[in-house]
């Protein structure tokens, strides 16, 4: 059976908690873990290194990004290292837990794991999972 | 001096595994004294074992990147390597992709491990930005010279191994002319892999100290040519050694603490020639065999390494 965010959600929040030194009662599904938790761009890498230990999977890094982009090539997801408007699209697509006013301002592709929250890396689990099962 | 310590790599498949040598010698740098004699800082054994997986990263790519320090789940000290051992190498390359390599290791002295790393992972950087990629495949043509380690040296029986220790221990009984000495007691190098002053302290509870960089420092020449950032394995020796004086004054009652493990380290960001590191420790664990202490660093108010250290108790005869 197909897990879901919410079953996973418990252990991503005790590793999110671990990750940054923090407390679990102020990590929500929503939170942005740069914006909101403090997160560094080392500690995505630890994330996934813990995630991929807890959950015994495989996440390639760089995945989130490949997920986001979808179907789209490099060069039409961004250019010059700016996010195109399709680009833009695909990333709200993917990202659907995010309000969509984040979206309305073109970005750079360095600045899209500010739009992360605990339920993004819920999702990539959750993906995982169910590729791996598949 | 250098601060590159593979002496020399015997065998590589390329990406996945490498072997190699580091042979400890009383000329080496970066001793400290032990009732048996001289013997190589626990961290340096670690910083080997982490160069010897940057050369199978960085050769996989062709010296195009290079991995820098960044997350260790938990790495095992398990004896010390003296003077006149062969330390045998292995790292074995978990994953290893653009972004970053893991991996883990071990470290073997006559069969026995002495040090092994649980798990690391290394973020791959430019190695441009470090070092020029012509000195940096000079580098690996010197050391990589595929042999055997069987053929390299002799090894002790096992059955014999301890009674050759107790001879050393003896030999060495009250001399410590292996490691040079400064007037304040530490040797030469254990003062450049130490904390420079205290700056508070509360015993059994917790202790704040700071450790400047200098440029002058001897690991800059190699830790690296265009970039000098202080090494991880330099500034966790700086933290076990403050843990070593926290417990031993926390603790003064006939109880003698030595670092096992080291785990949950984290290096957010580089330290650089001129920053002062604050490193405040606090217990937060202590069991009647086994302390656990929590490191935390900060260069102008940025976090930049965590780490926790497991010191467990001694038997009263091997205190120094």
């Amino acid at each position: 059976m197909q897990m879901t965010v919410d079953q996973v959600f418990p252990k991503v929040r005790a590793i999110v908690a671990d990750v940054l030194a923090i407390d679990e009662d102020g990590i929500q599904l929503n939170s942005r873990l740069i914006g909101d938790l403090g997160a560094e761009s080392i500690d995505f890498l630890d994330f996934i290194f813990q995630l991929e230990r807890e959950f015994k999977i495989k996440i390639p890094r760089g995945q989130l990004e490949k997920n986001a982009r979808g179907d789209l090539a490099e060069g039409e997801f961004e250019q010059g290292g700016q996010v195109t408007e399709k680009g833009m699209q695909a990333l709200k697509a993917y990202l659907s837990e995010i309000p969509a006013e984040a979206f309305d301002k073109p970005l750079k592709v360095n600045e899209i794991p500010m739009l992360f929250t605990v339920e993004t890396f819920c999702k990539l689990i959750v993906n995982a999972k169910a590729a791996e099962a598949a | 001096m250098s601060f590159l310590f593979v002496d020399r790599i015997l065998h590589m498949e390329e990406g996945r595994f490498i072997q190699g040598i580091k042979q400890v010698t009383r000329s080496d740098s970066y001793l400290y004294c032990t009732p048996v004699g001289a013997a190589l800082m626990p961290a340096i054994i670690g910083e080997t074992l982490g160069q010897l997986g940057a050369w199978c990263a960085m050769q996989a790519n062709g010296f195009t990147k290079r991995p820098v320090a960044g997350i260790v789940s938990a790495v095992h000290i398990h004896a010390d390597a003296y003077a006149g051992d062969t330390i045998l190498l292995n790292t074995y390359i978990d994953a290893l992709d653009d972004a970053a390599v893991e991996y883990h290791s071990t470290a073997l002295v006559n069969g026995n491990p002495v040090f092994t790393i649980e798990s690391a992972l290394g973020p791959m950087l430019p190695m441009e930005d470090f070092i020029s990629k012509k000195a940096v495949k000079m580098q690996f043509d010197r050391i990589y010279r595929p042999g055997s380690y069987a053929s390299l040296k002799e090894p002790l029986s096992s059955s014999s191994f301890p009674s050759l220790r107790e001879a050393q221990r003896r030999s060495n009984d009250g001399k410590e002319e292996n490691v040079p000495h400064s007037e304040d007691g530490f040797s030469q190098l254990e003062g450049v892999a130490s904390f420079d002053r205290i700056v508070s302290w509360h015993p059994a509870e917790e202790v704040v100290a700071e450790k400047a960089v200098s440029l002058s420092a001897p690991y800059f020449a190699d830790h690296f040519p265009r970039k000098p950032v202080l090494p991880l394995t330099i500034l966790l020796q700086a933290k076990l050694s403050l843990g070593s004086q926290f417990l031993s004054h926390s603790f003064p009652d006939g109880q003698y603490f030595k670092p096992a493990a080291v785990q949950k380290v984290k290096m957010n960001a580089f330290v650089q020639p001129g920053d002062i590191v604050s490193i405040r420790l606090r217990l937060k664990e202590k069991t009647e065999d086994k302390v656990i202490l929590s490191y935390h660093s900060e260069s102008e108010n940025k976090k930049v390494c965590v780490a926790e250290a497991v010191f467990v108790k001694q038997p009263a005869e091997e205190e120094l």
